[in-house]
């Protein structure tokens, strides 16, 4: 099985090239794979990885120019194996980039804006069940940015105007966390949410099976609307 | 807590899986207490200001040679210095943090997203429900080789509600975790006086949490030795992965957090025989060992029984599925026979578990890649998986087009976690190195063979809070120029070898060596052959490892060549370990010793290392009166 890796090193390359490389082929066989055959192998490759199971987020990068999870995507014996680093961010070396644009954004985003710590009777209380329900499968959000990588709008505009879908999940799950006591209408707003076209792509790519996006995009607009902050236009 | 409320209760209040757990729980094994001390004020307290960074330059005689002249290091100051911020990493800083000390956090992977801690899992949490003293709580579980000192200070260390982790982790920002989808009510698996636990902890909120102290975070940076000045412990150094930059961060005290060093435990196409994290590499345990600390509990792991194949995602907690002792009934050896079935399950418990399947392998039933089968064949056993694996039913079919239900799914022990680390005292600091303080302590783990999340958290905050205290007595000495030049020559030194093999070979090599000695199916001359290929991977790889790279740009030929002197010591000190110890315990079954031996064994066995040469001694259990 043929398969090709883009290699830069900054500190010698002028710029990124492909190198192919034979792999031997087994049954269900991952990129990640056949990337660690070729480093122990071959020749050395630069690429991370830690949980082997779409959680860690660290294996993020392109098959054929799809955003994917290394860890969790499957190489084709016969057809094109081309594998590059994760679109849209800086790189590091071969297929390492720096998400930290991204990762630092959603972190913060992600801190719990409360005006006192949370009591253990709250904690033992009884939430809404549907809340619970739409909370739950945002947690398995891994921040590896394949869905913002892969998000069309993000490719035309820019983080700067729209976070992504993957920090959109952030503000989502602390809009809908009933222990948040930030405003996270205003965040998703500010964040650009209206920038977003609800294409699906982010359903498509993303591993974390569960989570829905496009529910939760619909929440989020019906609550600004409510509030008044929808813009004149949509 | 309402003592009446049960977690998927069934017949008799508990269900089956509660039950089976918690028998597991009870009896001997997973997890120890909780401890997250004075979460409040960590989103009011004052910030802290972190170390300053000096420039120097090594001076050309003591470095590498060519490849070391000239280069810039980096140096760092603070109070507290944590190395690794995982789960008992976290902890630590928190604990600093809240008493407004200078901190710096070294950590090897990116910071959110190293170590186990760094996957985004479904963590289960368990804690002493009621005020109970430490030796009748459920939420550790004392075994016969634990050090019970130890034990004793760290459950005491912290109050009750200090203790509690539901409360303290939503503290930091943890979820609402496992309600009932019905009626929003908290959903606990147990939730006994002895034991609450529960799913729905994800960790990945409190790294965000502590990212937002603000505290000083050197992320991407391998901890590769500590600094020793006139036999004391005054910092870390290492290497900044993306840049190649050596760097020295001085503490007047050490807090080392650095996880579980399985990544020795075998390899399968991207993996060893282990769920656990390619960061964890024990290096700091083998530095201290180096530099003469002994090393405690080596032989012992802990393990679980996950899918062999698919190989890609092979021992992957996250992505796997697996079996535990609440899925006895449906295992099968090779030819078909559910060998749990009749057995009293009240004796069960992960290390019977284990025992049970370790033995049945041994005697010539296991399948074809040394495990067993789970037989999912009828819906009750498909509904016997455990909460953890549930989604990943889903991604097997989307990937890889399995439909999990319905199949006989081979599977092998995984050893999540690993037992071994330096020897310590009452305030986890290490013996024979001052100044260093170990948040996993040697022998406090005992038989059981590792930490849990809820034994990780409570000992970094102990381990810091006693940090604290001997930084307070102790300043720092000027900075001795020699000691980093002869770690900055060790790691800068790997750039200058040729002909030799790459270090990727030179890992699998350890790894299939040492899951030959340390696998719970121990044979002897099986783990003497493992033995004999680490010495001789010592003595014939090791001093030829030839880098394929010769970037100082992330380089990842020189990261693994720099952890494998870490493990190797690790994987030699644990494969002797684990012949010494001539009987059954733990999660292992000897065959030639199969019984548990009290009269000879009632001991810890303890490694030293000697200029290359591993010996292992009995050591005398510390009990409360010794
Ligand atoms: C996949 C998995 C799931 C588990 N699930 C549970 C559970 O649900 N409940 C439970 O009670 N227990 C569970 N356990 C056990 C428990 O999680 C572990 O015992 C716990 O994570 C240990 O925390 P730690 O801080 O020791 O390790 P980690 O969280 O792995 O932290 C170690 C940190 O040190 C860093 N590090 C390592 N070496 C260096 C170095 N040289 N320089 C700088 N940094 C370094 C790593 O990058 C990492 O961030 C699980 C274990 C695994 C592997
Ligand atoms: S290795 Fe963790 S997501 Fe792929």
């Amino acid at each position: 099985m043929k398969v090709s890796v883009q290699k830069y090193d900054p500190s010698k390359d002028d710029a990124p090239y492909m190198r192919e490389f034979e792999v031997e082929y087994h049954d269900n066989m991952t990129v990640l794979e056949a990337l660690v055959q070729i480093n122990d192998n071959q020749e050395p490759l630069v690429f991370d990885y830690s949980c082997r199971g779409r959680t860690c987020g660290r294996c993020a990068m392109a098959l054929n120019g799809q955003a994917c999870l290394a860890c969790v995507t499957l190489v084709s014996e016969n057809g094109k194996n081309e594998v590059t680093p994760l679109p849209g961010f800086p790189i590091v070396r071969d297929l390492i980039v720096d998400k930290t644009k991204m990762t630092d954004r959603i972190a913060s985003i992600m801190v719990r804006q409360r005006a006192y710590p949370l009591e253990l009777e709250e904690v033992l209380a009884p939430v809404d069940a549907e809340t619970y329900k739409k909370i739950d499968p945002l947690e398995h959000c891994a921040r590896c940015g394949v869905c913002t990588a892969s998000c069309p709008v993000v490719a035309e505009i820019g983080m700067k105007n729209y976070i992504g879908p993957a920090g959109m999940i952030a503000i989502g799950l602390r809009y809908y966390d009933p222990y948040d006591q930030g405003d996270r209408i205003v965040e998703a707003v500010q964040n650009g949410m209206y920038n977003c076209t609800q294409c699906g792509t982010c359903d498509m790519v993303c591993k974390a099976l569960e989570i829905d996006h496009q529910s939760l995009y619909k929440d989020l607009r019906a609550a600004a609307q409510e509030r008044g902050l929808a813009p004149k236009e949509a | 807590m309402d003592g009446s409320k049960q977690g998927s209760a069934g017949k008799n209040g508990l269900s089956r899986r509660a039950f089976l757990e918690g028998g597991a729980l009870t009896a001997s094994v997973m997890a120890l207490g909780a401890g997250l001390a004075g979460m409040a004020g960590c989103s009011n307290g004052a910030s802290s200001s972190s170390g300053t960074t000096k420039e120097g330059t090594p001076s050309a005689e003591v470095g590498a040679g060519g490849s070391a002249t000239g280069t810039p290091y980096e140096v760092y100051e603070t109070d507290i210095c944590i190395i690794g911020g995982g789960l008992a990493g976290i902890q630590a800083a928190m604990e600093a943090f809240d008493q407004g000390k200078n901190v710096i956090i070294v950590e090897k992977g990116p910071h959110g997203f190293g170590g186990v801690a760094g996957y985004n899992w479904d963590q289960f949490i368990n804690f002493t429900r009621d005020d109970l003293p430490w030796d009748e709580s459920g939420d550790f579980v004392l075994n016969e080789l634990t050090n019970k000192k130890i034990a004793k200070a760290t459950y005491e260390g912290w109050n009750h509600e200090q203790r509690n982790l539901l409360l303290n982790n939503s503290r930091l920002d943890n979820d609402l975790y496992q309600r009932d989808p019905e009626t929003g009510e908290i959903q606990p698996l147990f939730d006994l006086p002895t034991l609450y636990g529960i799913y729905r902890g994800f960790p990945r909120h409190m790294l965000d949490k502590l990212g937002a102290t603000g505290l000083k975070i050197l992320d991407h940076t391998l901890a590769s030795d500590v600094v020793v000045q006139d036999g004391t412990c005054t910092g870390v150094m290492g290497i900044h992965i993306p840049t190649g930059t050596f760097r020295v961060i001085r503490a007047k005290s050490t807090v080392c957090c650095t996880g579980a060093s399985c990544w020795m435990y075998g390899w399968n196409t991207v993996a060893p025989m282990s769920i656990n994290s390619p960061d964890n590499t024990g290096d700091i345990d083998a530095a201290a060992f180096r530099h003469g600390c002994a090393l405690e509990g080596s032989e012992f792991f802990q393990n679980d029984l996950i899918n062999i194949e698919p190989k890609g995602i092979a021992a992957s907690f996250v992505s796997g599925i697996g079996a535990d002792s609440g899925c006895c009934e449906y295992i099968c050896d090779a030819e078909g026979n559910y060998f749990f079935k009749g057995m009293d399950y009240t004796t069960l418990n992960k290390i019977t578990f284990t025992q049970a399947i370790a033995k049945c392998i041994s005697e010539g039933h296991g399948t074809e890649n040394g495990g067993v089968y789970v037989d999912f064949s009828t819906p009750e056993a498909f509904a016997s998986i455990g909460e953890t694996y549930i989604r990943n039913i889903e991604l097997w079919k989307d990937v890889f087009g399995i439909d999990v239900e319905g199949i006989k799914l081979e599977c092998g022990l995984e050893a999540y976690e690993h037992g071994g680390n330096p020897v310590v005292d009452e305030t986890l600091m290490v013996e024979g190195l001052p100044g260093l303080f170990h948040a996993r302590g040697g022998g406090y783990c005992g038989s059981q063979g590792g930490s849990s999340v809820n034994v990780a958290a409570r000992n970094g905050a102990y381990a810091t809070k006693k940090a604290i205290e001997y930084a307070e007595g102790v300043s720092l000495p000027p900075l001795d120029n020699d000691v980093v030049m002869a770690e900055y020559g060790r790691v800068y030194g790997l750039f200058d070898r040729s002909g030799g093999k790459r270090p990727q070979e030179i890992r699998r090599a350890i790894q299939m060596a040492c899951y030959d000695a340390c696998q719970p199916d121990r044979e002897t001359s099986r783990m003497q052959a493992g033995i004999d290929e680490l010495a001789r991977i010592r003595k014939e790889d090791m001093p030829s490892m030839t880098l394929g790279d010769d970037s100082r740009v992330y380089n990842t030929d020189w990261k693994c060549a720099i952890e494998n002197y870490n493990l190797l010591d690790i994987a030699e000190a644990s494969a002797k370990a684990a012949l010494f110890r001539e009987e059954t315990r733990g999660h292992m079954f000897r065959s030639e010793f199969p019984e548990q031996d009290d009269e000879n064994w009632l001991c810890n066995v303890i490694e030293y290392y000697n200029d290359g040469d591993i010996t292992c001694e009995k050591k005398a259990v510390v009990e409360l009166d010794s």
